[in-house]
């Protein structure tokens, strides 16, 4: 069996209200389709949301990468050569992962269908029936963020982020708000995304201890080249840090253990390359005694998909996470997605990732006409 | 044919097999050959922690569902990676035949096209140690392992003869199995490096994480653990305490594919490359861990896998082929090899599953 299609499309979809995080603010997103097809007929289908702020890359750079240096090691290949496949893509161009990440999603699919399994039963069978998940409330009012959070908290949301990195005082006081607002039943946690510097990030951590307002974790409080602030970060304060934009790969994995740079790592399955690099930052970080939590980068369904099946058989995913893409979003190329009911996100046992594409609907997205 | 190490002197193994079946009818097979002296799990207990803690633990499972099997199998019982590694190996077996696939399809499919296999010279005389060393490079063998730790000078001087023996394009490798103690260990490997070592496997006691750190920092040539990675935690310490600069993933020790396979993703992350390492399994066993070598990314060596060459009998309808340096790795379904129940009946000893057992030092 060979792969003999790859065809990748970009197109841009607006989200239902701007998401604003330190890095940017945004109020449409770029997409990535990558559909590949067999010699028997076989398809697979793989999604990814590129932000240029967040990872380096955007919809332009994922179908030129993926046209002119993914394909062309993939083609010709057997789907089920997916170890030596994911090598040739790492040899024909280095970085890139999110590019990487939506073929590794399209060849897990294909994987799935051509087994007639869902892939999670590809990634270690099923260790938890269905995904628990948190809203993340993007930088906004104190009046509005109150009414997001309660709003969620009400829908069976048990955990709830925002995103902060403003100013010290306003960051301060909106964490406040959403405590007082959901009170002690829901976990909340915040999302700096890079924006302190360590010793400001130490001194608010400190001031949110001393409120008692129980934070899950904070998020990326210091940018992301900087392993030595987040380690002095870690070891200054009580509550939990977790590590983000510091980690594009396996490799950045290994590093931030072996600094004590991280107590949790957000694991998108997007960021780092896809499922099978994913796989192995679990196996990683579940042996240094570090959970991963999943979060996302606003994909659609079949992005979001992906997410679903790894967390639902990764034993070290031990936090609620963030793959809440398709709910920003009216607009979506497949036909059905899956279902979001009391802050869990269900996923059918469907063959593949259980995605089926909408051909007049990725061709309108592609024209411009969403 | 026996096979004398540092530690003892194997004339007959102790084989576990494993049969597991699914309501549908299918079934997978699984192997494992523990070893009491080294790791404390004598097949009275495999059999025992198979029949009562993990079976039960299993059952009604769905056979896809490793990470959750896997759970449950350590919270039924802690240790007795053996007894594990069995499950693991029929459960994977009974996946592919699921599927209608080669085990290695299901593991990421193929890195090369063959899994090169290293012959392992017990110890013994210089005469007989470098005669075996040319008939099997004659064979079709392209790295050879060098059993040491009787005594350092004897070890040196069959490295010595070897090396004459097979001249200098074979890659030889020397495991002491933990025989010297650390400065014994740092002094010998500066005296063998004269005769170009691929790697020293664990020279020094496997509890001893700082002592081989020691030695890897001291000697050019690269440390291999062994005995003192048994666990994804154990890979981490070695990641953090630079105690080797290889992994050996005998699948056995480890508790089968599914942790071979985390600890081989820490390796990877880590750069520390790996290969597989066996404990004589039969057909059975020795195909599952192919199916692994063949698959699994970053495995830059040789492999152990020649248990079949050392069995006088087997329990499968076809034995598994190891020829020219390389053991087969079967396209059928599952691992493809098949058990064959009259062979197993002959060689259950006595009716039972527990065969004598002699060893000497």
């Amino acid at each position: 069996m060979k792969i003999v299609k790859v065809e990748p499309y970009v197109f841009k979809v607006p989200l239902v209200k701007p998401f604003r995080t330190f890095l940017a603010e945004v109020t449409t997103k770029d997409h990535l389709i990558i559909k590949i097809e067999t010699d028997e007929g076989h398809v697979g289908l793989g999604e990814i949301s590129p932000l240029p702020e967040f990872a380096g890359e955007s919809g332009a750079t994922c179908i030129s990468v993926t046209r002119d240096h993914l394909a062309p090691a993939v083609l010709g290949q057997d789907p089920f050569d997916i170890g030596p496949i994911l090598a040739r893509m790492e040899a024909a161009i280095r970085a890139n992962h999110l590019a990487k990440s939506a073929m590794d999603f399209a060849l897990h699919d294909l994987l799935g269908h051509i087994l007639d399994i869902p892939v999670y039963k590809l990634l270690g069978g099923k260790y938890r029936e269905k995904v628990p998940l948190c809203w993340v409330v993007s930088m906004k009012s104190l009046e509005e963020t109150a009414k997001e959070a309660e709003g969620f908290a009400k829908k069976g949301y048990k955990c709830l982020k925002a995103k902060i990195g403003l100013d010290p005082k306003t960051d301060i006081e909106r964490m406040r708000v959403i405590r007082e607002t959901v009170g002690n039943g829901v976990e909340i946690r915040a999302d700096a995304n890079q924006a302190y510097s360590p010793d400001t990030a130490i001194l608010v951590i400190k001031k949110l201890e001393k409120m008692d307002l129980d934070l899950q974790y904070v998020e990326q409080p210091v940018p992301y080249w900087d392993i030595d602030g987040m380690a002095k970060v870690t070891k200054s304060v009580d509550t939990p840090i977790l590590a983000d934009e510091s980690i594009f790969s396996m490799h950045n994995a290994v590093t931030i253990v072996r600094r004590g740079a991280a107590d949790i790592i957000n694991l998108k399955v997007g960021k780092v390359g896809g499922l099978n690099v994913s796989k192995k930052i679990a196996a990683f970080t579940e042996a240094a005694d570090i959970p991963c939590m999943v979060g996302s980068m606003l994909e659609i369904w079949i992005g979001t998909a992906a997410g679903a099946h790894f967390v639902l058989a990764t034993k070290n995913v031990s936090y609620e996470c963030e793959l809440i893409g398709p709910l920003h979003y009216t607009f979506d190329v497949v036909k059905e997605g899956y279902r979001y009911i009391n802050g869990f996100l269900e996923v059918p046992d469907k063959p593949g990732l259980g995605m089926e594409l909408d051909e007049e609907r990725i061709q309108k997205a592609v024209a411009g006409q969403i | 044919m026996p096979q004398t190490m540092a530690m003892w002197t194997s004339y007959k193994k102790d084989h576990v097999v494993v049969r597991i079946e699914t309501a549908e009818g299918i079934s997978g097979i699984g192997e494992t050959v523990p070893l009491v002296a080294e790791f404390g799990e004598p097949v009275e207990s495999v059999k025992y922690v198979i029949q009562d803690w993990l079976a039960p633990a299993i059952m009604g499972e769905d056979p896809f569902n490793l990470e959750a099997i896997f759970d449950k199998m350590f919270k039924a019982v802690k240790n007795h990676l053996f007894a594990k590694c069995a499950i693991d190996f029929a459960l994977h077996d009974l996946m592919a035949k699921a599927l209608n696939i080669p085990l290695y399809k299901l593991l990421g499919g193929k890195t090369g096209e063959k899994v090169p296999v290293t012959w392992v010279i017990g110890i013994k005389s210089l005469e007989e140690a470098a005669k075996e060393a040319r008939d099997f490079v004659n064979r079709g063998f392209k790295e050879l392992k060098l059993k040491a730790g009787s005594d350092w000078k004897g070890d040196l001087e069959r490295v010595k003869a070897v090396r004459e023996a097979v001249g200098w394009d074979i890659p030889l490798r020397v495991d002491p199995n933990q025989a010297w103690s650390v400065p014994r260990a740092i002094n010998v490997i500066k005296k063998m490096e004269r005769y170009q070592l691929q790697l020293v496997e664990q020279p020094t006691p496997a509890w001893d994480l700082d002592g081989l750190a020691e030695v890897a920092r001291a000697v050019d040539t690269p440390i291999l653990i062994d005995e003192g990675v048994r666990t994804p935690e154990d890979a981490v310490k070695v990641v953090r305490t630079e105690a080797a600069d290889m992994i050996n993933l005998k699948i056995g020790k480890i508790g089968g594919i599914f942790y071979s396979s985390k600890i081989n993703a820490i390796a990877e992350a880590s750069d520390i490359p790996c290969l597989v390492g066996s404990m004589l399994e039969g057909s059975i066993g020795t195909a599952a861990s192919a199916h692994f070598a063949i698959s699994a990314p970053n495995l830059k060596f040789a492999h152990d896998l020649i248990g079949p060459l050392f069995r006088a009998d087997d329990v499968v309808k076809e034995p598994l082929k190891v020829e020219d340096g390389y053991v087969e790795v079967p396209e059928k379904p599952g691992t493809g090899v098949e058990l064959d129940e009259a062979k197993l009946e002959s060689l259950k000893y006595g009716g039972r599953w527990v065969m004598p057992r002699e060893r000497v030092k």
